[in-house]
């Protein structure tokens, strides 16, 4: 097949759901689109640093297999051929899942995850891992043990994070969608940062089996992709509860049928991520956005979240305290790395210490600290009170409004190694983020333009407790109205 | 180290040393180089003054009382039995071979350490 697998390929914009039409009608094949990926990963992806492993021969076993149920009449899957990666920390039979530390070097997970599983039974095609931050730490995929990654639209700068790897190749080429995961925004400032759509479902929605743990009452598996509707494809996917997570919620939750006749209808554009720390261009693009709304017939109206200005304080008490209590369990005796030592002590300390990288001892540091005898009741007791608070506000503000609307990110992509010695100014890229993973609510982020200089520029949606496909179908109302989301890099054809 | 947690009016952090970082680093099985010191007692008085915004004020007291502090995003009552997987079932016990694949030492079905008695 390879002598004519380029006459009739989709072009690298085309989103999931119109190369399953592509496939659907025989106008290529599983394998020649796959085989295509492959390329650019083993290219672009390795350029950028986003692709840290590429499968290709079971890959391409897949996709043989794929286009022989094809053929022969079998039934085909929700994702038939379509092509994935997942983040570094979440576990695939094939590979290494290292949570891109070096303490995990080698760590085979002898699984899949849950969420990886659902995708391959309905023919989706795992293609490789992508980079990420160590233990998704990070807000800028400047932490991996496997190197940064390079924003695809200008290559000095970085991609965001923690699922940086996935956003960088969610932003540069469509007809495949990335697992990402989001504990304070890591899905989600990426996906903004470069030009790509992406959800962080309802805290439970979807299964976390097979995902290495960060901050376990925070993380979410959720997926990355060119626009909404394959988003939402991808969630039908790997959504419901799972029996082998007992934090995964058999709870009601909504579907694009029961939202096709309950859309959105009133937005609250939230008042404080409009404040004078966000950079005036992304302001400027917001408020154009929700007149653009506003003009589809949507109602918005200004809204008040008092407690936006606490809840990254909140956010990294409570996030480290449980990394801190996630992260002991690496000590050099059971899995990863270990240095020599002569007793048992100096084997967890030596193992931990050459094991995890800067960033991770920072946060452990500071989390065994805020969980500590003496100031436990100051800092985590005070820090669930607070989390109780911002869960209570925003789920009244949501009492009458369907949806809340702010930036993602309050500044634009910055310069690799601008802010990755300086704790602060990194942790204050999930200001805006953070929120949502308090609460447990779903959020989106969907592209809304570029700035001055090209680089993409993104807004976030937040919604109630289980309506996800809400949040989606507002996307993509908003993608039919504004078609920044199918834009690709320049030189990416 | 100069504060007690229970005291209501403590002042927005504690005073972050030299002292409080090696404890806190032998809490966390963490070695930290004494070259490293100095930084990081200056990232954690940063994240600790950031930290502070948390509120840790007579307002948070007050609206603590009135709200139960959570370690949840939802109020679920439908969480699955907390039950352990059977031998041999997805989730439960895996087979000592793909086990000690991933140990770093891992010898006749049993992960090898340091003498643990009669060490110091």
């Amino acid at each position: 097949m390879s002598e004519d697998r380029n006459l009739q390929l989709p072009p690298q914009s085309a989103t999931c759901l119109e190369v399953l039409d592509h496939l659907a009608a025989g106008k290529c094949s599983a394998e020649q689109l796959l085989t295509s990926y492959l390329d650019y990963l083993e290219t672009t992806g390795r350029e950028l640093g986003a692709a840290v492993e590429v499968f290709r021969e079971s890959a391409l076993d897949a996709a043989r297999e794929s286009d022989a149920r094809r053929k022969n009449g079998d039934r085909v899957g929700l994702l038939e051929g379509i092509p994935f990666t997942a983040k570094m920390n979440i576990s695939t039979i094939e590979g290494t899942t290292d949570a891109s530390s070096s303490i995990l070097e080698g760590f085979k997970s002898g699984a899949d995850a849950t969420v990886v599983s659902r995708l391959k039974n309905q023919g989706a095609i795992l293609a490789g891992k992508s980079n990420c931050d160590e233990f998704a730490m990070g807000a800028s995929n400047e932490t991996s043990v496997h190197g940064v990654v390079k924003n695809p639209w200008s290559h000095d700068r970085v991609p965001g994070g923690s699922s940086g790897g996935a956003a960088a190749l969610a932003g540069s080429h469509g007809w495949a969608f990335h697992l990402g995961s989001d504990t304070g925004g890591s899905i989600r400032q990426p996906a903004a940062f470069c030009g790509a759509t992406g959800l962080k479902p309802t805290w439970g929605r979807v299964s976390r089996r097979g995902l290495i743990a960060f901050g376990s009452s925070l993380d979410q598996i959720g997926p990355l992709a060119r626009d909404a509707a394959d988003v939402r494809r991808v969630l039908e996917v790997i959504e419901g509860a799972d029996e082998l997570d007992a934090t995964s919620v058999a709870c009601e939750r909504d579907t694009a049928e029961s939202v096709a006749s309950d859309p959105v209808r009133r937005i609250g554009l939230v008042s404080e991520g409009l404040s004078e720390g966000v950079d005036e261009d992304i302001r400027e693009r917001i408020r154009e956005s929700a007149k653009r709304l506003g003009s589809a017939g949507y109602e918005v109206v200004e809204v008040s979240l008092q407690t936006l200005a606490r809840a990254n304080a909140c956010y990294q008490v409570i996030a480290t305290a449980e990394a801190s209590s996630n992260l002991a369990r690496y000590d050099g005796v059971h899995i990863g790395q270990r240095v020599p030592a002569e007793n048992l002590d100096q084997l967890y300390c030596g193992s931990r210490s050459s094991g995890f990288g800067e960033e991770v001892r920072r946060r452990i540091l500071l989390g065994t600290f805020v969980l500590s005898s003496g100031y436990i009741d100051a800092y985590y007791g005070r820090a669930q009170q607070v989390r109780a608070e911002i869960r209570q506000e925003i789920l009244t503000v949501l009492e009458d409004v369907d949806a809340l609307m702010m930036p993602v990110s309050p500044f634009a992509p910055f310069c690799i190694g601008e802010r990755v010695s300086d704790p602060l100014a990194l942790y204050a890229c999930d200001i805006l983020t953070v929120t949502a993973n308090l609460a447990g609510v779903p959020a989106i982020a969907v592209p809304c333009g570029s700035d001055e200089t090209g680089l993409p520029m993104g807004m976030q949606w937040m919604g109630r407790h289980g309506e996800d496909q809400r949040l989606l179908q507002l996307a993509e109302s908003w993608q039919s109205l504004d078609d920044s989301w199918r834009k690709l890099p320049t030189g990416v054809k | 180290m100069s504060t007690d947690a229970s005291d209501p009016s403590l002042p927005a952090r504690p005073a972050v040393d030299a002292e409080l970082v090696r404890k806190t680093a032998r809490l966390a099985r963490l070695q930290i180089e004494d070259a490293d010191i100095p930084k990081l007692v200056d990232h954690l008085e940063k994240i600790l003054d950031l930290v502070g915004e948390l509120g840790i004020s007579d307002d948070t007291t007050q609206s603590g009382d009135s709200i139960s502090a959570t370690t949840d995003s939802l109020d679920v009552e439908a969480w699955r039995n907390d039950e352990p997987a059977a031998e041999n079932q997805p989730g439960g016990p895996r087979d000592s071979q793909q086990i000690g694949g991933n140990c770093p030492d891992w010898r006749d079905g049993s992960f090898v350490t340091p003498r643990v008695v009669g060490g110091e």
